[in-house]
């Protein structure tokens, strides 16, 4: 049962920086411009927000530094797509590419760095702990002490699926990506909704930055991010940017994850294990993406 | 029409200068222009020795200041200078795998000796090179290449890793276990990206484990990747979660998520390669070398006195010094001086071949 509980909360730890990203995604998806640079807005935000948060010995600098640092990306990437009407997908991988080689110039020009910067001045978010929590074994394991951003993103879950669906502005973000001329017919900006996702996706990307350097890891080094912006990316694209849907995948994608680094390699060599997320994801998005089918054409009728 | 070809050079033009903008200001050498040759960082000493009046040089994929390979090559290079008054040159590619073919062809143009380190890096580049300089020998470090008329250092990883099985066994065993470890006698090993390589260390490993210990549990888990420390720090913590005490990592930068699991878990950590112990002082017990500076130098003995012909492969194990072990020099030091004594015992039996290390080729 402990051990349950363990592997679960492994989970969740897995989960977290692929759900805070996702979420990110999917408010770009659903206004109707796919967010191609994650993957560089969250290696920017892990790297900022682990420098400041060492120089300024304040975590909550780094949190705040980390995410504007990812907003600035944010801000580049809305200029070229939105201003300058280029390729949504070009400008996006080139700010990944472009990202990974600011990162590895900051670490080797200042920090005389090759990979990775490690200090132990950096301080690092604060956990979470709850004491009527830490009574149970089991619960204790599996919902406490955990950093702050992980129980942030599950309630960004929530917040996010308000904000779709409950109010104006999640009204014309949705119209802008699903019927971009009636938005323009009733005398909204299109440019100027977009702009607001553009921002808001890259703030929830530096988050998933900020969680992997001085939530999880600790440390900073240029192989951080490791692919997560692009896995976010397909978790949203199997959502289609709801974000009931975009949990769903990531949690999916976490305990597959986690399921691969404990199956014994005495038992089943390694290689199976290591491509149980990807099977697992594969058919789970399969069956949902049906599900979502059938779904929506009963709601048509 | 003529609007949207403007648009596309005026965000070219943006994209350039916002790598103009991000260039150093006052920082001493311009980077980007400098041309990729011979950074001579070693001292240059005229030859002592008329006969052996050969100019040795490294090639490295990297730069000096890595804490690993590559400093550790360029202090064998500064042996072979004071020591056997040779000429000796390092070239660096930077970083940048785009300078591969060009520093090759510089070392190979001033060096009759050249060390490739890693050699791995450079594989495309050396097919080229080697066949155009046939009377230059070059050594693969790190590897056995297979590329005609490249000689080859390789490291015995599994000796190495065959020590800290040792190690990692006694400390998990009653009467010299470290205070965070618990009854049971569990140690684990976590691979980076499943290859041969590592499945050398995780057999010298298992060996040595069982060879200090009988009844000792190794755990063997598997990240699945070299380059993702998320992913380290989540395997070693589902290691330590099943029970380990103590975790060798072989897993390249994968391998640091280990010393943040490491601190979080309160459990032992062992290094690799270099030495790891500042990562996270109060939890790495040791680190196993690969002595890259010493192979180096020892290479060029052989080679000066004519032992080495072209093509072959020189392995260097513990006996030879090329893999070793380092408790670190930072305090506090965990190991208890008995411990240290049984593993330098068992290097020992290595050395006199009382023990043959299994490699994993030979499984």
């Amino acid at each position: 049962m402990e051990n349950l509980a363990e592997f679960l909360r492994a989970s969740i730890r897995l989960t977290t920086p692929l759900l805070l990203a996702a979420l990110g995604g999917a408010f770009m998806q659903v206004a109707g411009v796919p967010n191609i640079g994650m993957e560089g807005m969250m290696l920017i935000a892990a790297l900022v927000g682990y420098i400041v948060s060492f120089t300024t010995g304040s975590w909550l600098m780094g949190l705040l530094f980390g995410v504007l640092a990812a907003v600035f990306v944010g801000l580049i990437y809305a200029f070229f797509v939105l201003r300058l009407k280029a390729d949504i997908f070009a400008i996006g991988i080139t700010l990944n590419i472009f990202m990974g080689g600011v990162a590895a110039y900051i670490i080797r020009q200042y920090y005389d760095q090759i990979s990775m910067l490690h200090s132990p001045n950096a301080k690092l978010l604060p956990t979470v702990s709850l004491p009527f929590l830490a009574e149970n074994k089991i619960l204790n394991v599996l919902f406490n002490n955990y950093t702050i951003l992980v129980p942030v993103s599950f309630l960004l879950v929530l917040v996010t699926f308000v904000v779709f669906y409950k109010t104006p502005f999640g009204f014309w973000l949705r119209a802008a990506g699903s019927n971009p001329l009636a938005v323009s017919a009733s005398g909204k900006s299109i440019t100027g909704i977009r702009f607001a996702a553009f921002i808001i996706s890259a703030a929830l990307c530096g988050l998933a930055g900020v969680h992997l350097s001085l939530g999880y890891l600790g440390m900073f080094a240029l192989s951080l991010v490791a692919g997560r912006g692009f896995v976010a990316l397909a978790i949203v694209l199997f959502g289609s940017g709801n974000p009931v849907t975009v949990l769903i995948a990531s949690l999916i994608f976490g305990i597959a994850d986690a399921a691969s680094l404990r199956i014994p390699t005495e038992i089943i060599p390694p290689q199976f294990p290591l491509m149980l997320p990807y099977i697992i994801t594969i058919l789970a998005i399969t069956l949902m993406s049906r599900f979502a089918r059938s779904f929506t054409s009963t709601e048509q009728k | 029409m003529i609007k949207k070809k403007l648009m596309v050079v005026v965000s070219l033009l943006v994209l350039v200068s916002m790598l103009v903008a991000c260039a150093p200001a006052a920082t001493e050498p311009a980077v980007p222009t400098e041309a990729p040759v011979a950074a001579t960082e070693a001292p240059v000493t005229a030859p002592t020795e008329a006969p052996a009046a050969i100019t040795v040089a490294v090639v490295a994929g990297g730069e000096v200041g890595d804490m690993g390979f590559i400093d550790s090559a360029n202090a064998g290079l500064q042996r072979l200078s004071s020591e056997l008054g040779l000429n000796t040159v390092i070239v660096s590619n930077k970083n940048d795998n785009n300078n591969n073919l060009d520093v090759l062809l510089s070392a190979a143009e001033q060096a009759d000796l050249i060390f490739v380190v890693p050699g791995y890096f450079f594989d495309e580049q050396l097919k080229q090179v080697v066949p155009q300089y046939p009377d230059k020998t070059f050594v693969y470090v790190d590897g056995a290449s297979s590329i005609e008329g490249m000689t080859s250092v390789v490291f015995k990883q599994n000796e190495g890793a065959f020590l800290m099985g040792t190690l990692a066994a006694l400390l998990t065993t009653e009467n010299t276990a470290l205070p965070q470890t618990d009854e049971a006698k569990v140690i684990g090993f976590m691979g980076g990206a499943d290859m041969p390589v590592i499945h050398d260390y995780q057999v010298g490993f298992n060996q040595g484990a069982k060879y200090a210990v009988e009844d000792i549990e190794v755990i063997n888990q598997y990240a699945g990747t070299h380059f993702d420390p998320a992913k380290g720090k989540e395997t070693a913590l589902a290691i330590y979660g099943a029970g380990a005490d103590i975790i060798f990592q072989a897993a390249g930068p994968t391998g640091l998520g280990l010393f943040e699991a490491a601190k979080e878990a309160q459990k032992y950590a062992i290094g690799v390669d270099t030495n790891q112990k500042n990562l996270a002082p109060d939890w790495v017990v040791a680190s196993m070398l690969k002595n890259v500076g010493d192979s180096i130098f020892l290479f060029t003995q052989s080679f000066l006195a004519g032992e080495i012909q072209t093509g072959a492969v020189m392995s260097y194990g513990l006996k030879e010094g090329g893999v070793g072990i380092s408790y670190g020099d930072m305090d506090p030091d965990l190991v208890p001086q008995e411990v240290k004594d049984k593993v330098a015992g068992f290097a020992q039996d290595i050395i006199d071949g009382k023990v043959v290390v299994e490699t994993y080729t030979a499984q």
